[in-house]
């Protein structure tokens, strides 16, 4: 994990990117929360390494992520090839055992962008592999069934590529995260081994902390919207279960405990939070937000 | 500590039948991590007794804080085998609120645990002593006094209390030099009582027994913004006192912001329902350190007759006496001095 400015990131991979893709690229993660709550204060940086980009809408997604990656590794991008899944496939290859393509920039191993894309349809469950043939061979574009929320209605920014709204990959994560799974993150977090699910439910509350009461309450209907959008067969079940995992961390002193490293060494690093505090505000956004929709979807 | 008994329950639904019920254990007001380590103990043999069922331990009220709960839970779980441990669950009960596990968003689940711990009963507090009969009587005397509602009757004053007539007339003598004589028994004061109001007002505290809750999260919510939540889900026994409400009094109020949100609440048999409290901020926990800051803090109103006056909105005010109480309770001496002068002031002018 890295210390980088979401500010200069953006605007770097929004340059080095086709300007005719950049309507197809939206940043999730770290560095998109980063950005928008600390985007204007170059001084605040996101503890991240890797910067998810998620080409959009699926029907273009093939050709735009070899557009992008065309480009990139043309501009002196490299193939990130620490893990053993660094080399291409062939035609041969089984598409779920294609690498992903994840580039550094040019001179710098801070961080590295990985393409990733929406799933092909609201049934579409877990991870979805879709092979992009490259010059350099064959490699694999994830999918993961809530990245359609996370990527739901983007914002834009001034650098002609978006990023995902905060309370989407909020969403995103309660509903990937239905109970805590044991898989851990692939490397330690400042020291600690963690697992996802607390990584990835720890954020969400960090999103919380940096949003106001006004924006929070209106979360639920924004929520409802974007579940309604993209997965309108199935909307009222997710929404009905969206407060499990969140309840399962708040009901664990050890996964409550990863979770807060997670965030005082992440996106919580100025605003440093106490066990009861974090688990206040757990309980908090458990009550204005995700209360709220479990019981639109339960209606 | 409560369990289940079995009983004839034919005509219940699965979920209220006792048969039914889970392994479960429940803890009123847990004050101590001695009485929840036997309580883990109890439901831990239970589930060992019922091996393919999940045990619940149920925490109504627990007055431990939720990190100390959930560490003693945890640190218990290490001395226990792997599937009595992973049998072995927490639900939290703060009022209406339930936490737990994730069954604890089903409808089933919540009726099954209203009968179980008959959590649709009020808070259970320990009932609170009724301040003394002169002190009942001199705020309402008082009240009087504020409005230039004149003279009142005994038997009115009874009726306001929920005394008898022989209790308000001993209450009087208490207090008769205070009053203004009157050839028909009814009754005012002279005057704003300051000697005895001082008196009174340095056993505040003791006499009105106020409960206090702190905000635990790093970001409180100003009075104002709570008082916004609580008129969502208005109560026919809770009223706005405090600053909030000397304000609305006297709009010439001196003091910058709101300290605190004062509520006064309508409780003639001192068992408060504080359940609201959860769902107004779940954040807030009650402290009974006076150390402490208090960011809301409830006094109970003990007398028959709440007096709240209706507002433009849901919550209702308390009467001026009991704001007037609150100025003092939060030290805020000069400005309950200013609240009584411009009581003087508006009988002066009439």
């Amino acid at each position: 994990m890295n210390l980088i400015a979401p500010q200069f990131v953006l605007e770097q991979v929004a340059k080095a990117v086709p300007s005719d893709c950049h309507g197809n690229l939206i940043v999730i993660g770290s560095l998109a929360a980063g950005f928008h709550f600390f985007g204007g204060d170059g001084s605040l940086q996101v503890r991240t390494k890797d910067i998810d980009c998620v080409i959009s809408p699926r029907l273009e997604a093939i050709e735009a992520s070899k557009t992008v990656a065309e480009r990139l590794l043309a501009n002196g991008w490299e193939q990130r090839t620490e893990g053993g899944r660094g080399l291409a496939g062939t035609g041969a290859t089984r598409v779920e055992d294609l690498p992903v393509i994840r580039l550094y920039p040019p001179g710098s191993r801070a961080w590295f962008i990985e393409l990733l894309t929406v799933p092909a349809s609201e049934f579409e469950e877990g991870r979805g592999w879709t092979r992009v043939q490259l010059g350099t061979g064959h490699w694999g574009l994830p999918s993961y069934q809530f990245l359609s929320i996370a990527t739901y209605k983007p914002i834009s920014t001034r650098f002609g590529i978006s990023y995902a709204q905060p309370r989407m990959m909020a969403l995103a994560n309660l509903l990937e995260h239905p109970q805590i799974k044991p898989d851990l993150m692939s490397s330690l977090f400042e020291g600690r081994a963690i697992k996802r699910s607390n990584k990835d439910l720890g954020r969400v509350l960090a999103i919380a902390r940096l949003s106001s009461d006004q924006e929070i309450a209106a979360w639920p209907t924004a929520w409802q919207e974007a579940l309604e959008e993209t997965f309108p067969a199935q909307w009222r079940a997710f929404a009905s279960r969206a407060g499990e995992g969140l309840s399962a961390l708040l009901a664990s002193v050890h996964d409550l405990d990863e979770a807060l490293h997670t965030c005082n060494t992440g996106l919580l690093v100025s605003k440093q939070q106490t066990p009861e505090q974090f688990r206040a505000l757990g309980n908090r956004l458990f009550q204005d937000a995700v209360q709220p929709l479990v019981a639109i979807g339960i209606v | 500590m409560e369990t289940g008994k079995a009983s004839n329950s034919d005509q219940l639904p699965q979920e209220l039948d006792p048969r039914n019920w889970p392994p479960y254990e429940t803890v009123l007001r847990l004050r101590s991590a001695r009485v929840l380590r036997a309580a883990l103990l109890s439901i831990a043999v239970k589930i060992a007794k019922r091996p393919a069922e999940t045990g619940l331990l149920i925490l109504v009220d627990p007055h431990m804080t939720e990190s100390r709960i959930r560490r003693e839970v945890e640190d218990a779980k290490l001395a226990l085998h792997d599937w009595i441990s992973r049998g072995l669950n927490l639900v939290l009960v703060f009022g209406t609120r339930v936490e737990g596990v994730a069954s604890t968003q089903t409808e089933s689940f919540l009726n099954w645990l209203s009968t179980a711990t008959g959590a649709n009963d009020k808070r259970r507090m320990s009932v609170r002593s009724r301040p003394p009969s002169h002190f009942v009587v001199l705020q309402i005397l008082i009240l009087n006094w504020m409005k230039a509602a004149g003279a009142v009757s005994r038997m009115e004053i009874g009726r306001i209390a929920g005394y008898s007539y022989p209790t308000v007339a001993k209450a009087l003598t208490a207090i008769d030099d205070q009053i203004l004589p009157r050839s028909d028994k009814r009754v005012e004061l002279r005057e704003f009582p300051r000697a005895v109001w001082s008196r009174m007002v340095a056993t505040n505290e003791t006499l009105r027994k106020p409960v206090r809750f702190r905000d635990v999260s790093d970001s409180p919510r100003s009075p104002e913004a709570l008082l916004e939540r609580l008129a969502r889900f208005p109560r026919a026994d809770l009223a706005v006192g405090g600053v909030l409400g000397a304000r609305h009094y006297y709009p010439d109020f001196d003091l910058v912001g709101t300290p605190r949100l004062d509520l006064s609440m309508h409780c003639p048999s001192g068992e408060p329902d504080l359940s609201f409290i959860r769902s107004l901020d779940p954040a807030l926990q009650e402290s009974e350190k006076k150390s402490e800051p208090a960011h809301v803090v409830i006094h109970l109103i003990r007398r028959a007759k709440a007096l709240f006056e209706p507002s433009n909105g849901p919550i209702p005010w308390a009467d001026p006496v009991e704001c007037l109480l609150d100025l003092h309770e939060m030290r805020l001496e000069s400005q309950a001095a200013e609240f009584v002068h411009y009581f003087e002031s508006n009988r002066a002018e009439q």
